[in-house]
């Protein structure tokens, strides 16, 4: 009886499907009972807890459907003989996507990933860095991946954020230098390192003149007298996370995406 | 049963809704905070200095006092679209919409206004100006994503120096997915610079349910199992913060009627103490205490100022 308990396992899950039962004694079935009615209302307790600190909302059944339909066409494309790099940077900005909708409820883009409290924005970024990892092995020209995967990774490592200056730093000057730059200024914005932050962000206004982005950045650091008025009302930092830049990549999505919705 | 070895295995799954800086003013001169004393009346008026006890870097200061009951506003009002707070509750949109518009009603000519919508990007819609805005609700309309945390930083830029009372007025929900400023840099301009925040929200409603049961070995189930779930509306932590770090106050549109909610904000920020002291000697962080002799009265100050 004693290995037969040692086995034993609560489990917490939604519901309550048919399932096979064991018949106990009385006295430790009573015992097991109280054991998880004990340890669901701590659940609930924790829960409660972190909802109310870190709760901001959930998706609307819709936005969860555009998102798996989403995913759909991507793990399709994935399987088209010769695809390429294209479906990995796509997942990749589909991931990049999600992972910015922090504190609010949905369902992870990956099944199979039972999450508790869990930061599924968190698992997205750490899920898109790698997609754009396997992008990049077949096309180590994506500079959208390298973009990316650099913003991601640069809050923790040196690597990407050298990275992330090189895009930045590119003499072609093209919109997603733009982003690098904005990144970065952000990034050491927020490491409490204004001198850096205010390099990138002037920088970035070397790249886009109005850019509302850089100028914010240096208006909350206090070096920036600039106005709000007159600055770029489609800045491409608050527009392009869940959008594939790389020209044709996005089209051909929505083409996956159209027979996924027919089918 | 002592050797019962219980691991855990949790899979949850939702099934509901679930300079010319407005730095604040402390020079090495005079410290001046801006107070507010409430009880459950109201507005706690006729204090002098003698019913206040201040403490700045743990000791007590002696104080003036000036008190305002009905002072004009510098209002900056930072609105995230009703769009973006819909994508992720619409509960909280229904709600805010009417109370922007009864916000709107309240200021006066004396007032002055900026106006900032926290889409993406954050957009002017009116620099800080006197008198009633001529803005309809379709302004604030617009997007599925927001950058309200951008706005409310840039929005504290807008604010003159100025002796009148002054307030970050936020209608958001906090949900930002867009800003070059995260929250914790916010968090931490909040409590160094100028006004007190005010900030409008709704509660989300949260209701998450999960099954607990027991399995033996082979995955053999045992005993009943156990429903649980939690179910209640929360109101915005992160907001509650950014009020507490200033002075400010969180309005939470769940609480009665908009306009009446409104209405009392306006009551709040038009009557205020002004707190007057000199500083004990020090770079950096000072914090500060303040309290009144007034039973069951709050008093709502900033948590301190930073000497650079």
């Amino acid at each position: 009886m004693r290995a037969f308990f040692s086995s034993l396992v609560v489990v917490i899950m939604l519901g309550a499907g048919a399932r096979m039962q064991v018949r106990l004694p009385q006295t430790q079935a009573a015992k097991v009972q109280s054991d998880i009615e004990t340890l669901a209302n701590q659940k609930a307790e924790e829960l409660r807890t972190h909802a109310g600190a870190n709760r901001l909302g959930r998706l609307s059944l819709e936005d969860e459907r555009t998102f798996h339909i989403l995913g759909l066409a991507v793990q399709a494309w994935k399987k088209e003989r010769g695809a390429g790099s294209a479906p990995l940077l796509a997942e990749g900005v589909l991931l990049d996507c999600l992972s910015r909708l922090r504190a609010v409820r949905g369902f992870p883009l990956a099944t199979g990933r039972g999450m508790w409290m869990g930061d599924y924005a968190t698992q997205h970024a750490t899920d898109a860095a790698r997609a754009f990892d396997a992008a990049l092995k077949i096309d180590s020209n994506l500079i959208e991946a390298r973009m990316r995967r650099a913003r991601i990774r640069g809050t923790n490592e040196a690597d990407a954020l050298a990275e992330l200056e090189a895009v930045a730093n590119d003499a072609a000057g093209s919109p997603l230098s733009y982003l690098a730059a904005v990144s970065r200024g952000a990034i050491a914005h927020g490491k409490g390192d204004p001198a850096s932050a205010v390099h990138w962000y002037d920088r970035a206004l070397a790249l886009h003149p109005r850019s509302t982005a850089a100028t914010i950045g240096l208006r909350a650091l206090g070096t920036g007298a600039r106005s709000l008025e007159g600055l770029d009302a489609e800045d491409l930092y608050y527009t392009y996370p869940c959008t594939v830049l790389t020209p044709g990549v996005q089209a051909d999505l929505l083409q996956r995406v159209s027979k996924v919705v027919l089918r | 049963m002592s050797r019962l070895v219980l691991v855990i295995l949790l899979l949850l799954v939702s099934v509901g809704v679930v300079a010319s800086q407005p730095q604040f003013r402390a020079s090495t001169s005079l410290v001046r905070l801006e107070v507010s004393v409430t009880d459950n009346r109201g507005a706690v008026l006729g204090l002098g200095p003698e019913d206040f006890v201040v403490e700045d870097l743990g000791a007590r200061q002696s104080v003036q006092i000036d008190a305002s009951v009905d002072t004009p506003l510098d209002l900056v009002l930072v609105v995230q679209p009703l769009t973006a707070v819909a994508y992720t509750s619409p509960e909280q949109a229904a709600r805010l919409a009417p109370s922007v518009s009864s916000f709107l009603q309240h200021v006066e000519e004396r007032d002055r206004l900026g106006v900032i919508v926290g889409g993406t990007p954050p957009t002017l819609v009116r620099a800080l100006a006197f008198g009633p805005p001529s803005i309809s609700l379709e302004s604030f309309v617009g997007g599925e994503y927001a950058a309200p945390f951008d706005a409310i930083a840039s929005a504290l830029r807008e604010f003159p120096p100025s002796d009148r009372r002054r307030a970050l007025v936020a209608f958001t929900n906090a949900a930002d997915f867009r800003s070059v400023i995260d929250f914790d840099t916010l968090a931490d301009m909040a409590r160094r610079l100028g006004p007190a925040f005010v900030l409008v929200s709704a509660p989300i409603l949260v209701q998450d349910t999960f099954g607990a049961q027991a399995e033996g070995p082979g995955g053999r189930s045992i005993g009943v199992p156990v429903d649980a779930s939690v179910s209640g509306y929360i109101f915005p932590a992160r907001l509650q913060l950014l009020a507490k770090r200033t002075g400010g106050i969180t309005v939470n549109l769940g609480d009665g009627d908009p306009k009446v909610l409104i209405k009392d904000m306006f009551t709040w920020l038009r009557t205020r103490y002004v707190i007057s002291y000199t500083p004990p000697p020090g770079k950096g962080w000072h914090p500060v205490s303040v309290k009144v002799n007034r039973r069951g009265a709050t008093v709502t100050a900033r948590e301190g100022y930073f000497v650079d």
